[in-house]
């Protein structure tokens, strides 16, 4: 791969051919990010509405012809190029977005690749059967609106594939607003399926401007038939009004369960537990912020949490560590010396490495109180010990509706007694530990939402089927 | 007091204090003793261990367990319902001399302690006895006591300030000539200001009055937009101190202070033009306080320029503990050892999942 210095500006826009041919860009704003420039789009309000004008236009004409089979085959497609290790668009990508986000290398490849792998003709096919017999319970196609604004977050390098998915499965047209920290895989990406079906990049068009640049964010909101974001709620809450329709994935943690029968080989469960807490540093909505451990098993909780300790040391060699942005440091060493000063409590504080000044490797805060609070990111979980985990399930109700996902590692029976509880915190997605980071597609689209919420806002389902 | 350049003097004391600190302050020396940094070990004060502000809310950090001569607590209001800290002072006598000293150099150049003159001083905060926890009232108490006129008093309440006394006060100072020093939290008198644009009071202050103002957000809440711009942006809220007083900007003194510390840092700018040198436009690091400024993430010290976490070590913490590290973001100007620049605070909130906002990630480098 060539190295990032030596990159020159990257573009990361994509327009339709078709426009850029009647009304080419006028001028291009470069943003240099540590060493990597990035050249964006720098257009007036009125360029945002004749870019929705003109995929409104390419929808009428062009979404008519896109059959489920041929967007799954287009998916799968791009997929396949991508996961080719000496694809240049992957390689430029890879080489890019650690000095974007401060990931490690192999976290963005692996999380990449997990997406990637979901793009199979067999999965895409079962969801879009899934999403259909879900919508036609409603009275519904799978089908979206003409054109759709899309607000993707950074934490996550590559989480568009998952939305363009939904965007393609629903035939609409998109204006896709990258985040800084990823610009490069929306912009790529979507050039693949322009090359591979040029129709499909006449519907397609990433464009990044500051979150400051209001009239921008209100022409385009005014111009779409709906909004699908992901971001911090006061993001969400601007967008919202400036959007007749949105669909807002805002500020959601997670956490884990462990049932003490699930304790017996706890050095592989606390590796698999940081596996979860290292990947993203924690800071998308699926990182798990405490752990509650079930007291009885044949390790103590308190022993689990110097095990995570351990195993979030072990992390550090295969995930180096992210560069810690000075408040979440100071956050992060003020919550460590509370944890340190409680100890007459019980608390204690757990390092990889044994040095409790020192962040990087991240730590196990080990907590008595059940009470849920969240943490800093960049690798810190809270570990509270409860007698029974109903005490856990309870404690969490003050985070009712606000938890993404739930980490288990339970037998089946202590499951079963546990899901109503479970339910009553209305988490979108419960799974293994060690898997927490990797959802499946189906989740994304079906469980949060976004392929059926796209669908929903189709004005007149019966009359609008291609 | 020692002097300020006299850096041997300053360890000898501060590794002493720490001896002491460490042999009689038991949650400071399990804190010491798990970094194995014990009085034995380490031979200059940069080495000391810090506590971070938030074991103030966990732990009884003193060295004379039992009744404090006061018992300071945070005010809480910056973080919400969050637990308050506490700082117990065993003894009173050094955190006088520390507050009384850098009053002298800094708000009351021109009233040498010596010479028992006295101004009128009104505090927009609430009294003693309605806020006995609170170590800025405590302070200006003192200095109220020490170099206030008989008619000096405070004017604030718990329900608020009583706007009409204070412009009355004012009214009669200008009247008579005689400069006044005021007193209070940046909020405060940016909600004063608020009510002079809406009421249409201005007042002329005579010459050598002051304000000193502290405290950054805290008592924002309500606070409306006129108001919170004054807040945020210090030279709005000089312009205010102008429009509304008649006071220049060098008489306007921003004191950093926390109730985890004995001792304050006060903007350079009154004592120096009113002994007729240079502003260097920097906080001033008292002599028996010493600043590091810290890469949280590793915990080292970044050169003078550089943005960073701020350590103090203030002697004046005698019985409790005299390394505090704070969540206050802060500079050393390359070139004025005893110079600090405050850049405000590392807010530490949690990470927004999915969030970052993608503008502000674009135009920070990393």
């Amino acid at each position: 791969m060539t190295p990032v210095h030596q990159l020159g500006a990257l573009q990361a826009c994509h327009l339709p051919p078709r426009l850029l041919a009647t009304r080419p860009l006028r001028s291009v704003r470069s943003v240099r990010h540590g060493p990597v420039v990035i050249e964006m789009v720098d257009e007036e309000p009125a360029y945002y509405r004749l870019l929705a004008d003109h995929l409104r236009a390419a929808h009428a004409s062009i979404a008519p012809q896109l059959t489920d089979d041929h967007v799954i085959e287009l998916l799968v497609q791009a997929a396949r190029l991508w996961r080719d290790p000496a694809h240049p668009r992957r390689q430029l990508a890879l080489s890019v977005l650690p000095a974007l986000t401060g990931y490690a290398p192999a976290m963005i490849e692996e999380g990449l690749d997990h997406r990637l792998a979901q793009l199979t003709p067999e999965r895409l096919g079962r969801l879009a059967e899934d999403a259909a017999d879900r919508l036609a319970d409603q009275g519904r196609w799978l089908q979206g609106p003409p054109v759709i604004l899309l607000v993707v977050a950074g934490h996550i390098p590559g989480l568009v594939i998952d939305d363009l998915a939904a965007v393609l499965l629903a035939r609409s047209a998109c204006v896709i607003r990258p985040s800084a920290r990823d610009p490069i895989i929306p912009a790529c990406f979507v050039r693949t399926l322009a090359e591979l079906d040029p129709r499909v990049g006449e519907l397609l068009a990433v464009a990044w401007w500051p979150r400051e640049a209001e009239a921008i964010s209100a022409a385009v909101g005014g111009a779409v038939d709906g909004v699908a974001a992901s971001g911090d709620d006061a993001t969400i809450a601007d967008l919202a009004r400036q959007a007749a329709r949105i669909i807002g994935y805002g500020h959601r943690r997670s956490v884990a369960l462990i049932g003490a029968e699930a304790l017996t080989d706890a050095g592989a469960l606390a590796a698999r537990m940081a596996r979860d807490v290292c990947w993203y540093e924690q800071l998308g909505c699926l990182s798990p912020h405490a752990v509650y451990v079930e007291e009885g098993g044949s390790t103590t909780a308190r022993a689990f949490a110097e095990q995570v300790a351990v195993a979030l040391g072990d992390e550090t060699s295969h995930w180096p560590p992210s560069t810690i942005p000075i408040e979440a440091a100071s956050a992060i060493l003020h919550l460590r010396a509370e944890v340190e000063f409680r100890h007459a409590g019980g608390a204690a504080l757990f390092t990889p490495f044994g040095q409790a000044d020192r962040l990087a490797g991240g730590a196990a805060l080990y907590d008595p109180d059940p009470a849920p609070r969240p943490s800093p990111g960049y690798r810190t979980l809270w570990v509270k010990p409860v007698a029974r985990l109903e005490t856990a399930l309870e404690a969490l109700m003050p985070w009712r509706g606000r938890i993404e996902s739930i980490g288990l590692a339970l037998s089946e029976k202590r499951l079963i007694e546990l899901q109503p509880l479970i339910d009553r915190l209305t988490p979108s997605r419960q799974t293994p530990i060690g898997t927490m980071q990797e959802p499946p597609l189906r989740w994304r689209l079906l469980d949060q939402g976004l392929l059926m919420q796209l669908a929903a806002w189709t004005e007149t389902p019966s009359d609008a089927r291609f | 007091m020692i002097e300020r350049a006299d850096d041997d003097a300053f360890d000898a004391l501060a590794l002493e204090v720490f001896a002491h600190q460490y042999a009689r302050n038991a949650p400071y020396r399990s804190f010491c003793d798990r970094r194995g940094l014990t009085p034995d070990r380490i031979d200059q004060w940069r080495r000391i261990p810090a506590v971070p502000t938030s074991a103030f809310k966990v732990a009884e950090l003193t060295c004379r367990p039992g009744e404090p001569a006061a018992l300071f607590l945070t005010s809480g209001t910056t973080q919400g319902m969050e637990r308050r800290g506490r700082h117990p002072v065993a003894d009173l006598a050094l955190p006088h001399a520390a507050i009384l000293s850098n009053a002298q150099t800094h708000l009351f150049p021109d009233l040498p302690l010596s010479e028992g003159r006295r101004m009128l001083i009104l505090s927009l905060t609430p009294p003693p006895s309605e806020r006995p926890r609170s170590s800025l009232i405590h302070m200006i108490d003192l200095l109220m006591r020490r170099w206030g006129t008989g008619e000096s008093r405070f004017l604030g309440a718990s329900d608020g300030l009583d706007g009409e006394a204070l412009r009355q006060s004012l009214c009669r100072t200008a009247a008579g000539e005689r400069p006044v020093a005021l007193f209070g939290t940046t909020a405060a008198f940016a909600r004063w200001f608020d009510e002079c644009a809406a009421r249409g009071w201005r007042e002329a202050l005579p010459p050598g009055s002051r304000v000193m103002d502290t405290g950054g957000r805290k008592g924002v809440e309500g606070l409306r937009p006129p108001a919170l711009r004054a807040m945020d942006h210090r030279d709005t809220f000089l312009s205010s101190c102008e429009r509304f007083l008649g006071l220049p900007s060098h008489a306007v003194v921003n004191e950093y202070g926390m109730t985890e510390l004995g001792s304050q840092f006060y903007d350079d700018h009154f004592a120096a033009v009113t002994t007729g040198k240079n502003p260097l436009g920097v906080k001033i690091v008292p002599p028996w306080v010493r600043v590091r400024v810290i890469d949280p993430a590793t915990g080292e010290e970044v050169p003078d320029g550089a943005p960073g976490l701020l350590c103090h070590y203030d002697l004046a913490n005698l019985h409790s503990v005299m390394a505090v590290r704070t969540d206050d973001l802060g500079m050393k100007p390359p070139g004025v050892p005893d110079g600090l620049h405050l850049l405000g605070r590392a807010a530490g909130s949690e990470p927004r999942g999915c969030s970052l906002d993608p503008s502000t990630a674009l135009l920070t480098p990393r």
